[in-house]
């Protein structure tokens, strides 16, 4: 058997083109040696799941500036659970509001990362808590 | 010393007087929600002295999308104001004198449609279009590489930018039909040669694609005007200023023989940096923005915008765009700078700054030109791969401390995060910007709107000017939305 | 779920079966390679297709145009894009995918990304049973798209039913390097981005340097891609009536057969690499006492 790889998809929802932030973790992430895909800006959910479905992913991160992240998150969450994938570790960041993380953590997405979060805590934080497969 | 203000190649500014004659224009950008509500802002602002105007859309306007379509969904008023039809966009201009102040707008991939809309309006009341002033920011070329509100191919957009252009060059001669932005190009990552070099390239293929409509050049090159960050490396931005002017004189006399004065002045607006805020002690932002709005006016800034303070985090309040907007008036009223015409000519530093940058851009300039020009550049994804690499090698350093950010990775406080506070009044808005957008269309003379749509599908395919059609377009209540889905419809759309 | 419950799924037509039973593939896992088993009897019927080539002629976007016309006639398609896996850190950037995503919501199209992961000839170790199992998956086409680094283009020839080189009209010295080995292995040439001025040129070049049929083609435009895909079925029917398929999916699974002994081999190779004794006997060369040559003499009759 060969060794196992963290697989990440970096997605973003919602019709915000600020991807600097997206690019930057995908590049942490692949030079930390995981496989990342980063799916382009203004995607849709149904386009986010159905890719984290194909690739079998093991963390998807989604990145949303616009402030319409509670709707989009929502219906990312619940997508993934009408077609039943489990174990998969959820991240988001961008500008969230303190008071939407309690909600946002209630939707099964585990961590949120503030605009200026280091990127080696990113790592850290998906190196720690993600299943391979 | 470099020759003095004024004077070719304008290193040291402009105008030989600068400040001493005119102040710059204090140009806060806002705009959210509904048009009234973005109305009563500008009214606030001007009470509190403001010069110009700017306005924020948002995301579905940007993208073409009416607030009722799915793809505008969770969006509509949230970055910006909404505006899908004529009806919101007198809204918004509600007893704004239009032949006094000047209006700035952030729009790029419809910007025709929205200047049209202006244009009708200042039409319908009376006002002739060479009394108008403003700016259309119109850049499409950054928007594929870092903003990414894009819609139609380059070579589509590009065509529709240039339509703008050339029509407001013939028929409203104080209009800044485009405003070539570095800006953005650096909030995603650029150093500050980036920035100037990739911006000046854009601008070229401005140039370009109006030589190509038999304008002359002095026609329309002192009609581009500029939009750059301002950081926080205090001279190194100064110097970027300077050699943004020096370089683009050169250009516009040596290469494309601009005879008149105003052609080969380089002007600007400049905004604080965004990406240098900080969500750790956000109370520090304030000074990071007084000292780049510094760095503004030293340079030679013709407008400029001061960020807030919580700006790169949430829409900004009342009272800290109005903070904003004294950090401009202390600098102006009270600093004694503005009473000299660049005060640190002269300095051997500066002058080493500004020589060694203006290499640096020469190069990257130079390596565009080699990977085939701008387009191949943006193309082959060259452009791009420079401003990430950029990017992550700032984010490394910040990482690893060797560039220091206070409150960030020194002088930190464990309990100072700014809190994002949540926006609820979203929904409403929604549903009312889309019940007015169905009213609008309701009222209107669809066949008339039909036959139109159609002639706008047969013009796009062949080479006149669009703007006339456009303007009869919103005129009769079309909306942004149909209209960009007609062009889609010819046009496709851009594939990324 | 169990590998060969997943296998089962797959026959159902289960996407998150599959891309699963992918993932476990990728891994190796022996009971996934074991369950391939049921899979097998139900394969045949997918024409597999590679497409190598440089970087940046624009592979993704022509194959995000085929797609589209293989989907037009509603038959089913499978997409395999490999990556390279870096060697520094092993981690790897799926970027093809980005190009195809206009299909992501079409029921017929499963697009799937693989880094190499250190496999010697510059695929996936799993590429041969992924194929497997998206043809038993009932995929009636699959695409192999892989980067062109030389080594791998005769690989993926020795994997796919017909394969195909793009080249961008700039090619030039890119191809003097790689024909010898090239016009061997592949079936058609076709050069991408005939929008670009002196495309012609180039096409007549190229035309006068080979034997093997050359198709030039524009992704961006959409240009001669529906004459392509004809092409390609052509060739792929001659190949059929001709029997040269059959001949040549024999060795399809020679050549799988031949890449699995490698791996073996070579993972048993490591494992005796890393044997204390050995690397006693190799210590000895510090000494001084043995040259390598008589180290290697002696090992070699250990392996």
């Amino acid at each position: 058997m060969q060794a196992k790889k963290i697989k990440a998809l970096i997605a973003k929802p919602g019709l915000d083109g600020h991807d600097r932030g997206a690019i930057a973790v995908s590049q942490a992430l692949r030079d930390a040696g995981m496989e990342v895909l980063y799916t382009g800006i203004r995607q849709t959910p149904q386009h986010i799941v159905e890719t984290a479905i194909q690739e079998d992913v093991d963390v998807l991160g989604l990145s949303c500036l616009s402030g319409a992240h509670m709707s989009l998150f929502k219906e990312v969450t619940s997508l993934l659970k009408k077609n039943k994938v489990k174990g998969l570790l959820i991240f988001a960041g961008g500008i969230i509001p303190d008071d939407d993380i309690p909600k946002i953590k209630k939707m099964g997405i585990k961590q949120v990362f503030p605009p200026g979060s280091p990127l080696s805590e990113i790592v850290s934080f998906i190196q720690k808590s993600a299943q391979k497969k | 010393m470099t020759s003095k203000p004024g004077i070719y190649p304008y290193t040291r500014g402009i105008h030989k007087e600068m400040y001493r004659q005119r102040l710059w224009t204090m140009r806060q950008y806002s705009g959210y929600g509904s048009a009234k509500e973005t109305n009563h802002r500008f009214h606030y602002l001007l009470k509190q002295g403001q010069t110009g105007l700017s306005t924020a859309f948002d995301l579905p306007t940007q993208l073409g999308f009416d607030s009722n379509q799915t793809e505008a969904k969770n969006e509509v008023g949230r970055v910006g104001v909404a505006i899908s039809h004529i009806k919101d966009m007198e809204a918004l201009l509600h007893n704004i004198p239009l032949d006094k102040v000047s209006l700035s707008m952030t729009i790029n991939a419809p910007a025709a449609i929205l200047f049209a809309m202006v244009l009708a309006i200042a039409k319908k009341r009376k006002i002739p279009w060479s009394k108008l002033r403003g700016t259309v920011q119109n850049d499409i070329l950054k928007e594929y590489l870092a903003r990414g509100t894009y819609i139609f191919p380059a070579k589509e957009s590009l065509r529709l930018a240039t339509d703008l252009i050339e029509f407001s060059v013939k028929k409203v001669p104080n209009w800044n039909p485009i405003s070539v932005s570095g800006y953005h190009i650096r909030e995603a990552g650029a150093t500050a040669a980036q920035e100037l070099a990739l911006t000046l390239a854009h601008a070229q293929t401005t140039l370009d694609d109006c030589l190509k409509r038999k304008l002359s050049i002095d026609q329309f090159a002192s009609k581009i005007s500029f939009f750059f960050s301002v950081d926080n490396n205090f001279f190194e931005e100064i110097s970027k200023f300077r050699t943004a002017r020096k370089l683009w004189a050169e250009i516009l006399k040596k290469k494309y023989r601009a005879k008149q004065k105003k052609s080969q002045q380089l002007r600007f607006h400049a905004q604080t940096s965004g990406a240098s805020l900080t969500a750790q002690q956000p109370e520090n932002n304030l000074v990071r923005v007084t000292y780049q709005a510094l760095a503004a006016v030293l340079g030679g800034a013709q407008s400029l915008h001061t960020n807030a303070m919580d700006e790169a985090l949430a829409l900004p309040s009342e009272e800290s765009a109005k903070l904003a907007l004294r950090t401009q008036q202390i600098i102006s009223s009270e600093s004694g700078i503005p009473a000299v015409a660049d005060p640190l000519g002269g300095s051997e530093f500066l002058e080493q700054k500004t020589k060694q940058l203006e290499k640096e851009v020469l190069q990257i300039l130079k390596k565009i030109d080699q990977a085939g020009g701008t387009l191949a550049a943006l193309e082959s994804g060259l452009s791009r791969r420079l401003i990430e690499d950029s990017f992550l090698k700032t984010q490394q350093k910040i990482e690893c401390q060797e560039k220091k950010i206070v409150g960030v990775n020194c002088y930190k406080e464990s309990d100072s995060k700014f809190k994002v506070p949540s926006s609820t009044f979203f929904k409403q808005l929604e549903r009312e910007q889309s019940k007015q957008v169905k009213q609008v269309k309701s009222k209107r003379n669809h066949k008339k709107i039909e036959t139109l749509l159609k002639k706008l599908e047969d013009k796009a395919s062949q080479s006149t000017n669009l703007m006339p059609l456009l303007i009869e377009l919103v005129e009769k209540g079309a909306t942004v939305g149909e209209i960009c889905a007609t062009l889609k419809t010819v046009w496709g759309e851009y594939a990324g | 779920m169990t590998p060969k419950q997943l296998t089962q799924k797959i026959l159902k037509k289960d996407r998150l079966s599959l891309a699963r039973f992918i993932t476990l593939l990728e891994n190796r896992d022996t009971k996934a390679i074991e369950a391939l088993g049921d899979l097998y009897p139900k394969t045949g019927k997918a024409i597999r297709i590679g497409i190598t080539g440089p970087q940046g002629v624009g592979k993704s976007s022509l194959l995000n145009q085929l797609i589209k016309e293989v989907t037009k006639q509603k038959k089913k398609v499978g997409v395999l894009a490999i990556d390279p896996s870096s060697a520094l850190h092993g981690g790897a950037f799926l970027g093809d995918r980005i190009r195809m995503q206009s299909h992501t919501l079409n029921k017929n199209v499963f697009i799937r990304s693989m880094a190499t992961r250190h496999n010697h000839k510059g695929l996936s170790s799993a590429l041969h049973d992924a194929m497997t199992a998206l043809d038993a998956f009932g995929c009636d086409v699959i695409f192999i798209e892989t980067i062109g680094i030389g080594q791998d283009e005769i690989a993926i020839s020795q994997l796919t039913d017909l394969s195909m080189l793009v080249l961008s009209p700039d090619f030039g010295d890119k191809f003097q390097a790689l024909k010898s080995g090239l016009t061997e292995t592949c079936d058609l040439l076709v050069v991408n981005k005939i929008d670009l001025p002196k495309s012609k040129q180039a096409l007549a070049t190229l035309k006068e340097m080979t034997y093997l049929p050359v198709l030039g083609v524009s992704s961006k435009k959409g240009t001669q891609i529906s004459v392509l895909y004809k092409k390609i079925i052509q060739q792929y029917d001659a190949l059929k009536k001709s029997k040269v398929l059959d001949f040549r999916r024999t060795n399809q699974q020679k050549a799988a057969i031949r890449e699995k002994l490698e791996e073996t081999l070579l993972s048993n190779f490591n494992q005796f690499w890393k044997d204390k004794k050995i690397q006693l006997e190799i210590d000895r060369l510090l000494q001084k006492k043995k040259n390598p040559n008589q180290i290697t003499k002696k090992l070699s009759t250990k392996l």
